[in-house]
């Protein structure tokens, strides 16, 4: 069996991978960049712990509600969003999780300094459900933003969000509603960000505003890009290694933030589609391997 | 009956007039040619009519309803296509990608038919026929940014056709195109032309204006300096 | 009391004046947001300390930190930057915040994670303008800052150099066909941006008499947003909003006393301004 601290391990790489696939969603298929998806976390942490330990709610509908508020402060947060640009765009979302997370560390409702304690974790049919258990809770929400995530991919939806990552005039002038679309991005990111927020507060049972402080965002958006930006398997694949590397590393614990650093860096500057982009080595040698294979199948 | 009416049209960037005071009419089932040296207003006029600028003064009425103040996509819905001076194809999305975005336009409009699946066998096939349309080779699933300038082109012309228009703004299609390329790209103006599309061009290959159109504009420092037949302009040139 | 507070806002007004100063003629010529900026920054309060407390002089120690700041900030043009910007900006964007983030740890590794106190003396007449009075180290800053604002103003407006900068700022392409070297250029801005952010960082390292490795950390972002609200690339409107943000916040926070943070105000400001805008306060689009 595993032992409670893998378990530990695997659910904070689990909400991990939520964020960095609804990031994706925004950045990778939008092409919006997103410097502050820890505040839309922040905003389902705190939704879901204020519902839980004031309004009494249980954890199911606390989590839904959570969804559903990130996805709504996204939808408006992403209006001042709309007028910017590029780098304009990555400066603002910047400053909305600088102004969030200072909301929820200056304003009282929120705890303050002291953040939100006592949430405890979720209960099934009358008990709390074990550490196993809230990993395959976490497990069963992955399957469930993967399925979102292919339907997208497969529909219109992803279509119009590719075309405005590639040339947002162009799209325009090819009937696509570019704000509209935009927003559906930040609406939909924003709440798969809460949904995790959430959970991540019912793992913790406390939360504190740097919990959601630009630097998570940047940890975040450090894995979509590490594994793939704009792919299903890329999020997915660098929010499992960068989740473990802090594992991994703990004999170098000295060094760790220097190696991570260090890590980025040389990533961007050697393979800067990520370990597994359409233009990684790993993924064109595969691809040079199956047509080397092909001929003898015939 | 005129298909876009446009009046006493005036854009400014920053003091500087591309456009001043403009007044030229389409008809339906014309080309018409719009001609003028570099920086004449000529990509301004296109991009006032498609929504991606806002004029300064003056109204656009296509079918007589004024659209100078609607965004690019509802400009787009209601049947005006064009294409740009610098290709710009989708790069990363394949050929039949690239038209299906286009093609997609009657199902944005709506949330839920925008979540519905695009790839579909009757959406693949109407982009496949556009392709074949434009005359693309085979080979739609290449990514669109590895094509050579000249089926750029024709993409983007397929691309364009895909949203079912009437009205059709070509920007220099033959810009930068080999001789050959140029003449069977005039062929295809003419064919589309033949099945009902109106068509603006903007080209300064006077051949292909001349073998073409049948009406000229000229533009120069946005002003609007001659209307007319070609034979009449070409004469007053000279 | 008022006057006061208005003499620490423009001491803090000066300091994000020479620190954005250097980001945003970088992004005027690379249009890269350079995060490492600010790694530059501590490094030149490092720097400066270290040869201030070999020479015991506070002059030669910002000399030094400058000189340091400049060679390190060609060499980040050189071998990061340059190499990646043909990429989308999210790829040198994260560059950089990796290269931040391994430089704070550098100086964590190699200082100590403490605050070192930086107690030059320095012996600078304090100044007083009617009811405004400057104490001694803030009129150092304005000084100095005033003194390297000028030389840099001297430099783009009165010198064929100058000339060849701000034509690669508007469009390095046009400005190459015409025969000057822009990668010349590039670096040139490169080394004054990071020498002024070396500056910058000493003279705050004495100012509040402690250097740590974290000391980037807010100017980081901050000056982003400074840069931003002024109008990214825009030169004058980085120092006009660093002086507004460095008031601001010295007065709202100090005789106001919102309960807001302070760090967080430059967001709200630019995030307001950027609704009406969209490209900063003296920028085009």
């Amino acid at each position: 069996m595993l032992s409670g601290y893998v378990v530990t391990v695997l659910i904070t790489i689990g909400i991990y991978v939520i964020l960095a696939l609804s990031l994706n969603m925004i950045t990778g298929y939008a092409g919006q960049i997103s410097l502050g998806h820890a505040a839309f976390m922040g905003i389902g942490a705190y939704t879901s712990a204020l519902l839980y330990t004031r309004a009494e709610f249980s954890f199911w509908p606390a989590f839904l509600v959570a969804g559903l508020v990130a996805g709504a402060v996204g939808a408006v947060l992403a209006i001042p969003c709309l007028r910017v640009r590029e780098d304009f765009l990555a400066i603002t979302t910047m400053g909305i999780n600088f102004v969030v997370e200072a909301t929820f560390l200056y304003v009282p409702f929120f705890g303050a300094g002291m953040g939100i304690g006592g949430i405890n974790p979720p209960s099934l049919f009358g008990s709390e459900i074990s550490k196993p258990g809230f990993l395959l809770l976490v497990i069963g929400v992955i399957a469930a933003v993967i399925t979102v995530d292919r339907w997208l991919a497969r529909s219109w939806i992803g279509l119009a969000w590719a075309a405005i990552r590639e040339d947002e005039a162009a799209a325009g002038t090819m009937g696509i509603d570019v704000v509209r679309f935009k927003v559906l991005a930040f609406t939909l990111g924003s709440a798969g960000a809460g949904l995790a927020g959430s959970l991540y507060a019912h793992f913790l049972t406390f939360i504190m505003p740097v919990n959601f402080g630009f630097g998570q965002s940047i940890v975040i958006l450090s894995m979509v890009v590490f594994g793939g930006i704009g792919t299903l398997r890329g999020p997915i694949v660098g929010a499992i290694l960068l989740g473990a590397l802090p594992e991994f590393s703990r004999p170098a614990m000295e060094y760790r933030t220097l190696l991570y650093g260090i890590l980025l860096l040389l990533l961007m500057r050697y393979q800067p589609d990520g370990i597994l982009g359409e233009r990684s080595l790993l993924v064109r040698g595969w691809h040079a391997l199956r047509q080397q294979a092909a001929p003898m199948k015939n | 009956m005129a298909l876009l009416e446009i009046e006493h049209l005036t854009k400014e960037f920053d003091g500087v007039t591309a456009l001043q005071d403009v007044s030229l009419e389409v008809r339906e089932g014309e080309i018409l040619g719009v001609i003028g040296p570099n920086g004449a207003g000529k990509t301004t006029l296109f991009n006032c009519i498609t929504g991606i600028f806002t004029p300064d003064r003056g109204t656009i009425r296509y079918r007589g309803e004024p659209i100078q103040r609607r965004r690019p996509h509802e400009i787009a819905r209601r049947g005006i296509a064009r294409t740009f001076q610098i290709v710009r194809p989708f790069p990363t999305l394949s050929l039949t990608d690239n038209v299906l975005v286009a093609y997609g336009h009657r199902y944005y409009p709506r949330l839920r038919a925008s979540a519905t699946a695009s790839r579909t066998q009757a959406s693949l096939q109407a982009c496949r026929g556009l392709l074949d349309r434009v005359g693309m080779p085979a080979g739609h699933q290449r990514a669109a940014g590895a094509l050579p300038l000249g089926l750029k082109k024709r993409l983007e012309i397929a691309r364009a056709l895909a949203l079912n228009p009437s009205l059709l703004l070509l920007d220099e299609p033959s810009g930068g195109l080999r001789h050959e390329e140029s003449q069977e790209l005039l062929e295809l103006i003419r064919r589309l032309n033949q099945e009902g599309i109106t068509i603006v061009l903007i080209e300064h290959n006077m051949p292909i204006v001349m073998g073409v159109c049948r009406r000229l504009v000229v533009l120069d420092h946005g002003i609007q300096i001659a209307e007319g037949d070609p034979a009449a302009i070409q004469r007053k040139e000279s | 009391m008022i006057w006061q507070q208005i003499a620490n806002g423009i001491a803090t007004g000066a300091v994000y004046a020479l620190t954005t100063l250097g980001l945003t003629m970088v992004y005027g010529v690379l249009r890269v947001l350079h995060v490492a900026h600010a790694g530059v920054y501590a490094l030149g309060a490092y720097v400066g300390l270290w040869a201030f407390r070999f020479t015991g002089n506070f002059w030669i120690g910002l000399v030094v930190a400058m000189a340091a700041c400049a060679l390190a900030g060609v060499l980040i043009e050189r071998f990061l930057y340059a190499p990646l910007l043909h990429l989308p900006r999210i790829i040198p964007l994260i560059a950089s915040i990796g290269l931040f983030i391994a430089m704070e740890e550098a100086f964590r590794i190699v200082a100590g994670p403490y605050a070192l106190a930086y107690d030059a003396e320095v012996r600078f007449g304090s100044l007083a303008l009617g009811p405004l009075r400057l104490t001694g180290p803030q009129t150092l800053i304005l000084t100095v800052t005033l003194v390297l604002l000028g030389l840099l103003w001297l430099l783009l407006s009165r010198s064929k150099v100058g000339l060849a900068m701000r034509a690669t700022a508007m469009d390095a392409e046009i400005t190459s066909s015409f025969g000057v070297n822009t990668r010349a250029i590039i670096a040139l801005n490169f080394l004054i941006g990071s020498a002024m952010a070396g500056a910058a960082g000493a003279l705050i390292g004495v100012y509040d008499n402690q250097v740590w490795p974290t000391m980037g950390s807010v100017p980081a972002y901050k000056c982003l947003a400074i840069v931003v609200l002024g109008g990214l690339g825009n030169i004058p409107g980085s120092v006009l909003a660093s002086f507004l943000i460095g008031l601001a916040e010295t007065l709202l926070i100090g005789i106001v006393a919102i309960p807001f943070p302070r760090d967080a105000l430059a967001f709200v400001a630019m995030i307001l301004v950027l609704m009406f805008r969209p490209y900063g306060l003296l920028g085009r689009a």
